[in-house]
């Protein structure tokens, strides 16, 4: 007789909580099938969102910006973080304005790692036009870090509609209970997987 | 067009090295920024919330008034999903002020925690023609003010590092297992170097070894534990007894201070009260009478 080969259902279970916690009043956590998945995988949607945000204000930062941005980095060197932080605040909130306009409603999710793109790229030109010199890497990733938050700040002081701060709240505890992956993290955040830089393409 | 402007720009302009792009663990701390703003933002309602919360089972703890501090991630849920979100958006949700709202929100539920406060502007804006970058880019040609010395990503990096540095409140979130160890692995981040990782490790380790009624954080291990504590009780160690029940307080053989190390030794070295009689070694004086041979047919015994 051929037996079934498929594995048994897992059942339904619960976590263990010891009797320190129990006094505490912790309860134990329903795990297996019925344990949820606060925060969803993006979607299609929100992975072309991510390029279709870039893709026009990176356009912009490496061509016609290209020379304005240069312009006035040189005319206000101080705390550049927080003005690329700003720049980059208004670019994204100017962008998802624009997309709503068009009947496009983006996924507010995905905007941290949008603006984290924007910032490395005027963080390069700064870079590369010497108006930024950073003694080492740990440096230049606490620059572009603060810069982003200012560009969260520049974001909600410039007003959105759309924006959740539930979905900001789920988030947060998602990583402070470290739910998912952090490639999946990044992921839901709008990072993009790395890419390679392709000159001629 | 515009896929092409990008592919030279990044072929004229990108040449040599790269800006490193932020890590993860940075992006991380600005959602952790963003979450707490927005909780800081609803900290208005968070009365209503925190009822809606209870009846959603997330009692105990004296956690009900913040998101982050519930038993499981669907009592979290709950209570996020009570929170006003339309009035909590109104404002500007982001801003720094609301951070330190829920900072301030969380320090009522756990103990002292808060980031260092900011201080200066931000550069004033024109309006924004949608789509047009060079207006959004804003601030025109007016200098921008300047930041005090601690900005915000330091607000946030000595946030974390107080949470982490043994600070009670926090002890007794990470000892109930309501924060996990998201939060720790965020600080350790932010600390890159060998030693100081080292010393995280450390530190970790230790706070796992002191629990039985000492919060992590405090310090103790388990040679500072008094001979009374509940962590040597569990190991029947030198207390005395009285009709079978431990005696607070009272110790075995003048033991004050059980160690880890000399605890083996002490329970080997107790003598009981009793007399033991040692039995006189018994020997078989009787030759076997046989033994198997298994070469013999049908299992028989070869005597």
């Amino acid at each position: 007789m051929v037996k079934d080969g498929r594995a048994q259902q897992i059942p339904t279970g619960q976590s263990v909580v010891s009797p320190e916690d129990a006094e505490l009043g912790i309860q134990p956590e329903r795990l297996g099938s019925q344990m949820s998945d606060p925060l969803q995988e993006p979607t299609k949607e929100e992975e072309s969102q991510v390029d279709m945000l870039l893709g026009g204000i990176l356009d912009f930062v490496w061509g016609d910006g290209y020379d304005e941005i240069k312009g006035r980095m040189e005319r206000s060197p101080n705390n550049l973080q927080q003005t690329i932080g700003g720049w980059a605040g208004r670019m994204v909130n100017v962008e998802v304005k624009s997309a709503a306009e068009g009947g496009v409603n983006v996924s507010r999710d995905i905007l941290i790692g949008v603006a984290a793109e924007i910032i490395n790229a005027v963080a390069e030109i700064a870079k590369k036009e010497k108006l930024w010199k950073p003694a080492n890497d740990k440096e230049e990733e606490q620059f572009q870090g603060e810069a982003l938050m200012y560009a969260l700040e520049k974001y909600g002081e410039l007003g959105d509609e759309g924006l959740n701060p539930q979905k900001s709240m789920e988030m947060a505890m998602s990583i402070l209970r470290e739910e998912q992956p952090e490639a999946q993290m990044m992921s839901q955040l709008g990072v993009r997987q790395k890419e390679e830089a392709k000159p001629y393409g | 067009m515009g896929s092409i402007v990008k592919s030279i720009g990044k072929a004229i302009k990108k040449v040599g090295k790269f800006v490193v792009k932020a890590a993860p663990y940075i992006l991380m701390a600005v959602a952790l920024y963003a979450g707490i703003a927005a909780y800081g933002a609803t900290a208005a309602t968070a009365s209503a919330a925190a009822s809606g919360a209870a009846g959603a089972g997330a009692a105990g703890a004296g956690a009900a008034g913040a998101p982050f501090l519930h038993a499981t991630a669907a009592q979290s849920t709950a209570y996020i999903a009570s929170t006003n979100a339309a009035a909590a958006a109104s404002g500007n949700m982001f801003s720094y002020a609301n951070y330190e709202a829920g900072t301030k929100e969380l320090a009522t539920n756990i103990g002292k925690m808060s980031g260092t406060p900011l201080t200066g502007g931000s550069p004033t804006g024109t309006s924004i023609p949608a789509g047009d970058m060079s207006g959004a880019m804003g601030g025109g040609t007016a200098p921008v003010a300047e930041t005090a010395s601690v900005g915000w990503y330091e607000g946030v990096k000595n946030y974390i590092a107080t949470a982490m540095d043994g600070n009670k409140g926090y002890a007794l979130i990470a000892g109930s297992q309501l924060l996990g160890t998201g939060i720790s692995a965020i600080a350790a981040a932010f600390d890159d170097t060998e030693e100081k990782k080292l010393a995280f490790a450390e530190k970790q380790l230790k706070q796992q070894g002191t629990h039985f009624g000492f919060a992590p954080g405090e310090g103790r291990t388990p040679e500072e534990m008094p001979a009374d504590s509940p962590f040597w009780m569990g190991y029947n160690q030198n207390l005395a007894m009285n009709a079978g029940a431990p005696v607070p307080g009272a110790f075995a053989h003048g033991i004050k201070q059980p160690t880890t190390s000399n605890r083996r030794t002490l329970n080997y070295d107790y003598s009981p009260k009793g007399v033991v009689t040692q039995s006189a070694a018994k020997t078989f004086n009787k030759k076997p009478q046989g033994m198997i041979n298994l070469n013999q047919k049908g299992g028989v015994l070869n005597g």
